[in-house]
């Protein structure tokens, strides 16, 4: 081949290609009629459950069948979903279709035979069917619309099989808005009108969920899903000390029997799987137990002591941290594992585990003044920001682990390690570039964590980087940093906090679910997963009460 | 082989189709987590041709242009494919989520840069070296 030949068919190529993607990009786009609103489609939801549907011209139209619902159904909700944008889907994949819809926002409308039915947000919301299509096991994510859902509702309202919906419907994306009858339309919190009195509240309905949920033998429900209220399967120690680490510094905002009380309860049962490993006490059921559990289990009590609301959990707190303090190896790093029968630990690491045990210590010192725990504290910090995070490129990766800065703020007066400041500030500034900024995504983002709109951002991270965000902000101010560094974390915090506040159930889409008071107050793991597993509100709730400890009443 | 090829520019091109297979096996039997049918047989043969050409020009064998060609117009195509898909989804994308955003724009950013010098670059350099084949230049030339 010649090179004026390579020329001209890399050319005719690249001007081909080029035009193939504009004409796709504009044939999937949605198509916004400013000259017309579309129809509304008009729900009856009472505890969750679709009672009756009606399309009508416009929001306030009456319609028979929507009025007869509403009188025979006490406590039902009428809800308008109107059709604001609508374009063409593609169904020949399904991966392709998954994709299609934006999360929360999309549903589709199908025409067989001059009937149309329509799969609304709210459809897909109630049956959890975002971020359901396709799974990503080595990510542990979901991406896309369960797609096998979307079309047994078609098939089903349109009174005709599956493959019948595919081979002779017309099926489009919709777009819509939702507005509730009757409901006040309060504005929300954004990072620049977020108030103290925002996220104060929020953090007390946050802990009055949790502390509903605490069983008379301290139990946790553990894992709940918010649409049909039921308790899921599962239960996890470190969650259960990190939610009554959290009840702990709610109780201490507010004079609320309820957050106390479940405070109580929480940290006895706590309490009372202490067993011995070795002669020392640690925290587990198993022949080897991980220091996760007693790392957490020690700032947990920690914090219970440290608010007075239980001061005999400092003999607990000392014995516990004696028991990190022998996992420790003299360089710093500690063994994740104890194995009861031997007797011995088990110098094997696992994520978190370090950086927990070292928080644990650092707080735990606040309680015993024992300078064997702040030294151990101290030098846990120093081998987790040096030889545990030296490898090619660790300037520019970083992971999830969230409690060393919050080590680094505990150890400040006591223990500074600039090091560990420097590494914090690293880590943020690249969280700041991976949070999602207003516009972003065409969902609410604005907070979030991630690297693309077509992964619905979790919330957990926003809770959990702003936990360590405040330690971070909080150490900069006692270092001095510069003005401009401060202003950036809190800005990072404000944005974070504000997503969570809104996305918060208080009460969220009540019509939605089967008992709206029983997770009012809870944090879902996304605007569209609204599984509420106990860390999800614990990691936001205590970044909220430590923000409102670090930043100034006038902010 | 080009009869005024220097033998330096042959074993250089020998070498990049060598390596240019083990990149592909590797992409492909050893990067992507799982076995799908028309990407493992597609890099299977991609990478059975550049190995062949890539031996063939380092032994100088009588075949070795034409194996060459062969790989280079067959890995040229593949490449030019595999962007318009990348090209097509994120528009596709782009179409039904808005702006796909920095951190997408990074990751297609990089598996076109890892792709293209393999793909593209590195066959059409060859196509241009190899220059038209003996028949078409015969029919030229009469």
């Amino acid at each position: 081949m010649t090179t004026r030949a390579l020329v001209r068919l890399l050319a005719a190529y690249v001007v081909g290609l080029v035009v193939v993607c504009v004409v796709v990009r504009a044939v999937v786009s949605l198509r916004v009629d400013t000259q017309r609103r579309g129809e509304v489609v008009a729900s009856v939801w009472a505890k969750g459950e679709l009672v009756a549907r009606s399309v009508v011209a416009a929001p306030g139209d009456h319609d028979a069948t929507l009025d007869a619902a509403m009188a025979a159904t006490p406590g039902a909700t009428l809800v308008h979903e109107q059709v604001v944008a609508d374009g063409p889907i593609s169904t020949r994949s399904e991966l392709v279709f998954a994709l299609s819809l934006v999360a929360g926002k999309d549903g589709v409308k199908a025409t067989r035979a001059g009937v149309t039915a329509y799969v609304t947000p709210d459809d897909l919301l109630a049956r959890q069917g975002y971020d359901k299509g396709r799974t990503l096991p080595d990510l542990s994510l979901s991406i896309g619309a369960d797609v096998p859902l979307v079309l047994a509702l078609l098939a089903d309202r349109l009174q005709t099989s599956v493959p019948e919906i595919m081979s002779s419907a017309t099926i489009r994306r919709i777009r819509v808005e939702r507005t509730i009858a009757g409901a006040p339309s309060k504005p929300l919190p954004t990072a620049t009108t977020l108030t103290r009195d925002d996220v104060r509240n929020a953090a007390l309905d946050a802990g009055r969920y949790l502390a509903r949920g605490v069983r008379s033998d301290g139990r946790f429900r553990y894992f709940v899903d918010a649409p049909t209220n039921r308790t899921l399967a599962g239960y996890d120690w470190p969650r259960h000390a990190g939610a009554t680490y959290f009840l702990a510094q709610a109780s201490a905002m507010v004079d609320d029997p309820l957050l106390s009380s479940a405070t109580l309860r929480a940290a006895g049962l706590l309490r009372s799987v202490i067993v011995a490993c070795g002669d020392t006490p640690c925290v587990g059921s198993e022949e080897v137990v991980e220091i996760g559990s007693s790392a957490l289990a020690t700032i947990a009590l920690a914090e219970v002591a440290r608010t007075g609301l239980a001061v005999e959990y400092r003999r607990t707190v000392a014995d516990l941290a004696r028991f990190l303090r022998a996992q420790q190896r003299p360089d710093g790093e500690f063994m994740h594992q104890y194995d009861r029968t031997k007797s011995s630990p088990i110098d094997i690491q696992f994520l978190y585990f370090s950086g927990e045990a070292t928080l644990a210590l650092a707080r735990a010192a606040m309680i015993t003044g024992d300078p064997a725990d702040t030294a151990a504290a101290a030098k846990g910090l120093a081998h987790l920001v040096g030889p545990a995070w030296h490898f090619f490129g660790s300037r520019y990766y970083f992971g999830e682990e969230h409690w060393t800065c919050q080590a680094l703020d505990d150890l400040w007066e006591r223990a500074p390690d600039p090091k560990a400041l420097d590494f914090c500030i690293r880590w943020h500034a690249q969280n700041r570039l991976m949070q999602f900024r207003e516009g972003d995504a065409p969902f609410d983002a604005e907070g979030a964590f991630g690297v693309t709109p077509i992964i619905t951002p979790r919330l957990t991270p926003a809770g959990s980087r702003s936990e360590a965000a405040v330690a971070t902000l909080s150490a900069a101010r006692k270092a001095g940093l510069p003005q401009a560094e401060l202003d950036a974390l809190d800005a990072q915090l404000r944005r974070s906090l504000a997503l969570v506040v809104r996305q918060q159930f208080r009460p969220g889409p009540a019509h939605l679910f089967a008992d709206p008071a029983a997770v009012h107050g809870a944090i879902p793991g996304s605007s569209v997963d609204w599984q509420i597993r106990i860390d999800y509100p614990q990691h936001a709730g205590s970044a909220m009460v430590r923000w409102l400890q670090v930043t100034p009443v006038a902010n | 082989m080009p009869n005024d090829s220097s033998p330096r520019i042959t074993r250089a091109f020998g070498v990049a189709n060598v390596v240019a297979a083990a990149v592909v096996v590797f992409g492909v039997f050893v990067a992507l987590p799982a076995r799908w049918m028309p990407i493992d047989a597609g890099g299977a043969i991609v990478a059975a041709l550049l190995a062949a050409s890539g031996v063939g020009l380092l032994t100088g064998k009588a075949w070795a242009d034409r194996v060459a060609r062969a790989a280079a117009f067959v890995v040229l195509i593949a490449g030019l494919v595999f962007i318009a898909a990348l090209a097509v989804t994120a528009s596709y994308l782009s179409g039904i989520y808005g702006p796909v955003g920095r951190g997408g724009a990074v990751i297609l950013t990089l598996v076109a840069a890892l792709t293209v010098p393999y793909l593209v670059v590195l066959p059409a350099a060859q196509l241009v070296w190899l220059g038209p084949s003996r028949s078409k230049a015969k029919r030229e030339a009469s």
